[in-house]
């Protein structure tokens, strides 16, 4: 067994790698409790003052009820997208369906701030206004592609004949959609809203781009960044954002796996 | 069309794109017929089923079922049910829940519904197990799922797609036995579909042999067997000795033909196909014999035994003539072993000998 006792080097490589990683987020954590103002050790000593700050900051709770509100219409409208996307290019072979996936993916590979740009400068012409509802858009493209390849590796996970079968048995393409294919991707549909609404949430560049006065809350935070005096605050409001991501990521990686479990 | 005729198929070609799947197939079903579409692996019989189900629909051609005409009907509305070669149980349903997933919409009263359920796990003897998930079953258990989800619709056709395949050999023969019976007893015309000439044989009521999309012989499992009117279908069907020969005469209603390794035979000119001249004849290994003395009255030749292998119920010997390059096959009830020294005979029956046209 070569591989049990391992080589002491490669586990400090490692460790520090982890390290190196996750330090910046333990300090923000670290901080957030400190009673100062200033990110220096030693530490002034544990207070929960900024977090009660925070609670109390009026800008803060309309910017997070802005960014749940596009992050929610930007996941489900992602995800149905993304839905019909793998539905057709794993049931169906027709013309230009490779081009169809470059296309669907192509944001992934787009560089956001040309995105932002493009889109802004799209809406401006166009002669929309910018609001919560053009970042809304923006998130939609942004999301579709992840929604997209989560929901086709679920659709190519399970056997074409038991759509076929649901035909056979007397019901219509719109019955065999709700009773056999939506429960079988279902663990996909909520994987994918999941992954859609944590991207939506924390994403800045196209946000600021297409805002216009409103605010998300990754714009609020950093608009926070100009006052030192506010920086404490703001690491508190980091630890949670972080904290609640972390529950959802493990929340949907759990769903993913408990609905690959159950496939033949 | 004859007036017996309950499921034809008529004149019918199906292609993917430059692929021919099947070849202006033509042919008809009867009511409460076992049929089997029998042929080597490949996609062409189960397009022909998927057809049938309404999956796929005819390039040329057109199918009916019970005098309707199925070209505009979408599978959801014909008078068919498949058994999947998957299976395709639904994952996320229990065995209940399965078998009563087509009753829908049928529109059926509680009591009504709860019957046909009941009624459909008993035929396949799943009754103690309704609650069970599929990923709790057994694919011989799976597979009664399938059958009874098929059959509670009452379907005029049951159509199935090698749904024995995946099952281990003792499974599969017991299978057979129940899927035989149960036909029976439902009277319902099914159409199977099999790459195993054993199982087709010992199923069907009639077989198609369908060889790269293009149907070779129909007929009872007896005549397939003993008549297969092309070569490929005699050497598809259990095994076949070939010996290259060429026709010297008649005699009596009979070819005299001169046979590589068999000497002169007596074919009954009935047992003559295809177009152009015979060269080839060909013969059972079951319709040889092995002699250690030379039989009187009969065309016998001198062999040599090359190897035996035990069977159990029988025994497959090679045994090398003069004159033929590769060995011939012979089977002989169990017990008959010949002596491995010493001279022995082989002795043919002429009257199940068949003359073929070289391919």
């Amino acid at each position: 067994m070569i591989a049990r006792r391992g080589n002491p080097w490669l586990a400090a490589y490692a460790v520090s790698g982890v390290l190196l990683l996750y330090a910046p987020i333990a300090l923000l954590l670290l901080f957030s409790f400190n009673e100062s103002h200033y990110l220096v050790f030693p530490m002034k000593g544990l207070t929960l003052d900024w977090y009660r700050r925070m609670a109390g900051n009026t800008g803060l709770f309309s910017a997070l009820r802005n960014s749940l509100e596009v992050a929610a219409v930007a996941s489900i409208a992602a995800t149905m997208l993304g839905l019909l996307g793998a539905k057709a290019v794993t049931r169906y072979r027709f013309p230009g369906r490779a081009a169809s996936i470059g296309l669907v993916m192509a944001p992934l590979v787009i560089p956001e701030i040309v995105l932002g740009t493009s889109l802004l400068a799209f809406l401006l012409a166009a002669g929309l206004n910018l609001s919560l509802g053009t970042v809304m858009l923006g998130h939609v493209l942004l999301c579709a592609p992840f929604a997209f390849a989560v929901l086709s590796s679920r659709f190519a996970g399970f056997d074409p004949s038991l759509e076929e079968a649901s035909l056979d048995l007397g019901e219509n393409g719109l019955a065999t959609f709700v009773r056999v294919t939506t429960p079988l991707v279902l663990p996909g549909i909520i994987a994918s809203l999941l992954l859609c609404f944590l991207i939506s949430f924390d994403e800045f560049l196209i946000a600021f781009f297409l805002a216009g006065t409103d605010q998300t809350l990754p714009i609020f935070m950093y608009s926070q960044l100009r006052f030192p005096k506010k920086l404490p605050e703001v690491l508190a409001l980091g630890t949670c954002v972080i904290l609640s991501s972390i529950a959802l990521i493990i929340l949907a990686e759990l769903l993913r796996r408990r609905g690959s479990g159950t496939e033949q | 069309m004859s007036a017996s005729a309950f499921i034809t198929i008529d004149h019918v070609t199906k292609r993917f794109g430059p692929v021919l799947a099947i070849d202006d197939a033509s042919f008809e079903i009867g009511r409460g017929e076992f049929f089997s579409l029998l042929g080597p692996s490949g996609c062409d019989k189960t397009t022909l089923l998927r057809m049938l189900a309404g999956f796929e629909v005819p390039t040329v051609g057109e199918i009916w079922i019970d005098g309707q005409p199925m070209a505009a009907v979408p599978p959801y509305r014909r008078p068919t049910n498949m058994v999947f070669q998957s299976y395709a149980v639904f994952p996320h349903l229990n065995v209940r829940q399965n078998v009563a997933y087509g009753l829908r919409v049928e529109h059926l009263t509680r009591e009504e519904h709860k019957r046909r359920v009941e009624e459909a796990l008993a035929l396949v003897q799943l009754s103690g197990l309704a609650e069970r998930r599929p990923n709790q079953l057994s694919g011989g258990q799976r597979q009664r799922v399938a059958l009874a989800r098929a059959l509670i619709k009452r379907p005029k056709v049951l159509l199935l797609d090698e749904p024995l395949a995946a099952l281990d050999k003792k499974l599969r023969e017991e299978m057979q036995v129940e899927l035989r019976a149960l036909q029976r007893s439902v009277g319902i015309t099914f159409v199977f579909v099999t790459h195993d000439q054993e199982e087709a044989l010992a199923l069907s009521d009639r077989v198609a042999v369908i060889f790269d999309g293009h149907v070779e012989q129909i007929g009872s499992p007896r005549a397939i067997y003993d008549r297969p009117t092309s070569r490929a279908v005699g050497a598809f069907i259990g095994s076949m000795n070939f010996f290259p020969a060429a026709v010297r005469g008649k005699e009596n209603g009979a070819l005299l033909v001169d046979c590589a390794g068999l000497g002169t035979l007596a074919v009954p000119e009935s047992n003559r196909h295809g177009a152009g001249k015979p060269a080839m004849v060909a013969i059972r290994p079951e319709r040889l014999r092995l002699a250690d003395q030379r039989p009187s009255g009969a065309a016998a030749v001198p062999v040599k035994l090359i190897s035996s292998a035990f069977l159990g119920d029988r025994s497959h010997h090679l045994v090398g003539a003069e004159g033929l390059p590769q060995p011939i096959m012979v089977a002989a009830q169990a017990g008959e072993v010949p002596p491995v020294e010493g001279p022995l005979w082989l002795v043919a029956d002429p009257s199940s000998a068949l003359l073929f046209p070289e391919d």
